[in-house]
């Protein structure tokens, strides 16, 4: 994937020492440190996109094979 | 489609106008035209050489978010799915949601992927366990109102009180086994064969799976081939509670030789009759039926609605397995796809990224199958990635991509 595709989440100073010291304190902790940066992340997100409306469930088609269906254009 | 690019790629077919402004789409998807403004359609998508070119690494790409490792480019199609795989999108959503009281949280048809010396990865809970793998409901094309489960399946006359008088029966070997019971995998089995019966003697199951329930008005929309029946299921799942329903293509065995695809979108040989004959009629109309009816209940909104697949297809016209140019057949083509979404939160009617102009690469906002991830996460509101595998060790689900808020 290129380099650019990777997001480089902004977690503030507090969030950072916080999971540090977790991750510090042994490894049965790396999920909660995790979800705290996750968390961080998510709403950030949020407030880049103005509103948040959750989803209660998701449908996926699968077009098995390989479909070529796009728009026009570039 | 590429209508300006050079005879040898753009191919026979025309784009038309849609209810987006803007946002064209191919002449034979003229349902779905008419809701194109809740669609949008990221066509930047690619896996940047990180893939085999083949179906398997396709599957466990785009159905978990995550890269192939380098056992899937040994082995390619002969890959089998691992119990260290990552878990597909769908029992990620199975693991975070709370347990549905009546369904399992992720429900797969009309079949499970691939045949069973093929069997698709990516499409499993893995790493997860078997708890969270999705319940796969089986379909046919000859029966496109008989969904079965297969591994559940009431035999001869068996009734519910027979089946209560077996679970009571498998109660008992399971206490003599109280030992065994402390291992991982078997306390994932023992959930799993729970909810199996849950499930099976269940009226909610068996009002759920009830298509017949639909007016015969609805059931029309959608069409009566198994991908229209499969939908219409879909919609019925998620209004029961189900947080995620995979329906995938259901082979069919005509198109295999018509268009050497293997029974689906796979068109090495034939690929322009193909497609306006038989597999864009077959999506078009159920698809856009789909959409219509989750939006007239009220239901789009909290229901992303994502189509996908394991790769596009190659832009160059011409594939060596049916002959060269004369096959009209288009080859794989992993470098290059778009992912199609609606509902959900996301904004319908626009068009994300683009790609170079033979469609070969992507161009603008390049994005990987886990930027898709952290969406459909993202619109399912399941920010916290954190998860515990089979043995209660801690992992990350995804430190790859972002979400792709711009859609929303």
């Amino acid at each position: 994937m290129p380099s650019s595709a990777r997001q480089h989440i902004p977690v503030d100073r507090r969030t950072f020492l916080v999971a540090g010291g977790l991750s510090y304190f042994g490894a049965d902790l790396a999920g909660p440190a995790m979800a705290l940066a996750d968390s961080v992340a998510a709403a950030g997100e949020a407030i880049g996109s103005g509103r948040r409306k959750i989803a209660k469930s998701a449908i996926m088609i699968w077009l098995s094979g390989g479909p070529p269906i796009s728009t026009r254009g570039t | 489609m590429k209508p300006n690019a050079p005879l040898e790629y753009r191919g026979e077919f025309q784009p038309v106008a849609t209810s987006a402004p803007g946002m064209e789409l191919c002449e034979h998807l003229p349902h779905l035209a008419k809701q194109a403004h809740h669609l949008a359609i990221v066509r930047s998508q690619g896996d940047f050489h990180r893939g085999t070119g083949d179906h398997h690494a396709g599957y466990y790409t785009n159905l978990t978010g995550h890269s192939p490792d380098p056992t899937f480019h040994r082995l390619l199609n002969a890959r089998t799915p691992y119990p260290t795989d990552w878990p597909s999108m769908a029992s990620v959503v199975a693991m975070k949601r709370t347990p549905h009281p009546s369904l399992p949280n992720a429900i797969t048809l009309p079949q499970k992927e691939g045949a069973p010396e093929y069997t698709r990865p990516g499409q499993f809970a893995a790493r997860l366990g078997i708890e969270y793998d999705p319940l796969f409901v089986d379909g046919s094309r000859e029966k496109p109102y008989d969904f079965v489960v297969p591994a559940l399946a009431l035999q001869g006359q068996t009734t519910r009180e027979q089946m209560a008088s077996r679970r009571e029966l498998l109660a008992t070997i399971d206490r003599a086994q109280r030992n065994a019971e402390q291992s991982a995998a078997m306390t994932d089995y023992r959930k799993h064969q729970q909810k199996a019966f849950s499930l099976l003697t269940s009226r909610e199951t068996k009002a759920a799976f009830d298509l017949l329930a639909e007016s015969e008005a609805v059931r029309q929309s959608y069409g009566n081939s198994i991908t229209g029946t499969s939908m219409l299921m879909a919609r019925r799942l998620v209004e029961a509670g189900v947080p995620f329903v995979t329906v995938f293509w259901k082979a069919d065995k005509e198109l295999d030789t018509l268009c050497k695809s293997g029974g689906g979108w796979d068109t090495h040989g034939n690929n322009f009759n193909c497609l306006r004959d038989r597999l864009l009629p077959e999506f078009d109309k159920p698809f856009a039926a789909l959409l219509d009816d989750l939006h007239q209940r009220g239901m789009l909104d909290e229901t992303l609605v994502i189509v996908s697949s394991e790769m596009g297809r190659k832009p160059k016209i011409g594939d060596p397995r049916s002959g060269g140019v004369s096959g009209a057949g288009r080859d794989h083509w992993t470098h290059s796809m778009s992912t199609l979404l609606a509902g959900g939160g996301i904004r319908g009617g626009q068009v994300y990224g683009s790609s170079d102009k033979l469609a070969e690469y992507p161009k603008d906002n390049p994005v990987g199958a886990e930027h898709i991830a952290r969406t459909v996460f993202h619109s399912l509101g399941i920010d916290d990635l954190s998860a515990r595998d089979r043995e209660g060790r801690p992992f990350h689900l995804m430190d790859e991509g972002r979400v792709l808020t711009e859609l929303f």
